[in-house]
């Protein structure tokens, strides 16, 4: 392992398990939203729509924070957007806990907020391909690339 | 200013002059010719557009970041249906948020019928106008629509009196045509459009 890999390693270590138990949340809190709680195996399906590899049992383990492998930012990105309990206010405390500075100011929020709003209400094929452009967008992603940064 | 597209004042101003030109009796262009046409000026003016995406509820959707704006398109619409939601989205980055440049913002183009249920009114309200300026637009006259929609600066005037007085009546006219349907149908009249462009060039122009 060379020592970058060391490092991210080990600051991977000492975040994981709060950023898992932040997805999970953001996950089963999909029952707040009256839309009953995302499937883990829903969940690794949708991260699969976005061309990222992730099975129910990553979800499952990255949830309890036992993977050793570091969580991407761009999964991480992709996973919060599945979830319907997603906030712009848990989007930049999750990031920021991932170390991620997401530099939005109040109105951007706002207007974030907004647009998941309307976003949540389009059907799930729609939902996908808004889904994909925004994490270009977030991110600085292109949308052919993501695959290529399966695992 | 307007930042959900680049330069909105001038990608609209020139997305009705292609869409004039193209309809000129004496040059007249197909459908077909006109979507390209409006796409190639889109995407010149630094818009990506993509028009192969599967959707359902959306005709196309605007999305806009300080990494650049995009239009994407759903890939079952005819030409003059792309053409329509080129037109309303860039009615939209007109009418967009003012103020600072948000991070991200967006606009969707529904499907007759798909809309959501419930949106708020302020949306709605916007919808509407866009609907209007977007007519504008397509019909190759964006002076059709109130000169504040498209250009901010007024120009000199000949006066502080006459530049009050211009001010107040843009406003007025801009109040107006959000409010009132008729009014709208009244402004884009060739005949209002001339008079109210007289009244601007006399008063708007230097001493």
């Amino acid at each position: 392992m060379s020592d970058r890999d060391e490092v991210q390693v080990a600051r991977w270590s000492g975040i994981k398990g709060r950023v898992g138990s932040c997805l999970r949340e953001l996950r089963q809190s999909d029952a707040a939203t009256g839309n009953g709680s995302r499937s883990q195996a829903r969940l690794a399906g949708e991260l699969e729509d976005l061309g990222y590899h992730v099975t129910q049992s990553m979800v499952s383990r990255y949830e309890q924070g036992l993977l050793e492998a570091p969580l991407t930012l761009e999964r991480m990105v992709g996973w919060a957007l599945c979830c319907e309990a997603l906030s712009s206010r848990a989007f930049k405390d999750l990031l920021a806990l991932a170390g991620y500075y997401l530099p939005w100011h109040a109105a951007d929020l706002i207007a974030f907020d907004d647009l998941l709003r309307s976003y949540r209400q389009l059907s799930l094929t729609d939902q996908v391909v808004v889904r994909t452009r925004l994490l270009w967008h977030i991110l600085g992603i292109g949308t052919s690339q993501p695959g290529g940064e399966a695992a | 200013m307007a930042r959900l597209v680049p330069h909105a004042e001038t990608t609209a101003t020139n997305l009705a002059r292609v869409l004039r030109l193209h309809a000129l009796p004496s040059t007249p262009w197909e459908p077909r010719q006109r979507a390209v046409a409006a796409r190639r000026l889109l995407e010149e003016l630094g818009v990506r557009c993509d028009e192969s995406a599967v959707l359902h509820d959306l005709k196309g959707f605007l999305l806009s970041s300080p990494r650049g704006t995009e239009l994407v398109v759903s890939r079952d619409l005819d030409d003059e249906q792309r053409l329509e939601v080129y037109a309303h989205l860039v009615a939209h980055a007109l009418l967009g948020p003012d103020g600072p440049e948000l991070a991200l913002a967006a606009r969707f183009e529904y499907v007759p019928g798909r809309a959501p249920g419930e949106r708020p009114p302020n949306e709605l309200r916007e919808e509407v106008l866009a609907d209007a300026v977007a007519r504008a637009i397509l019909a190759g006259r964006l002076e059709a629509a109130p000169r504040l929609i498209y250009c901010r600066d007024l120009g000199p005037g000949r006066g502080r009196f006459s530049r009050a007085v211009l001010r107040g009546l843009h406003l007025g006219s801009l109040a107006l045509y959000r409010r009132s349907r008729s009014y709208q149908r009244l402004r884009s009249l060739p005949v209002v459009t001339a008079l109210t462009e007289r009244v601007h060039s006399f008063l708007g122009s230097a001493a």
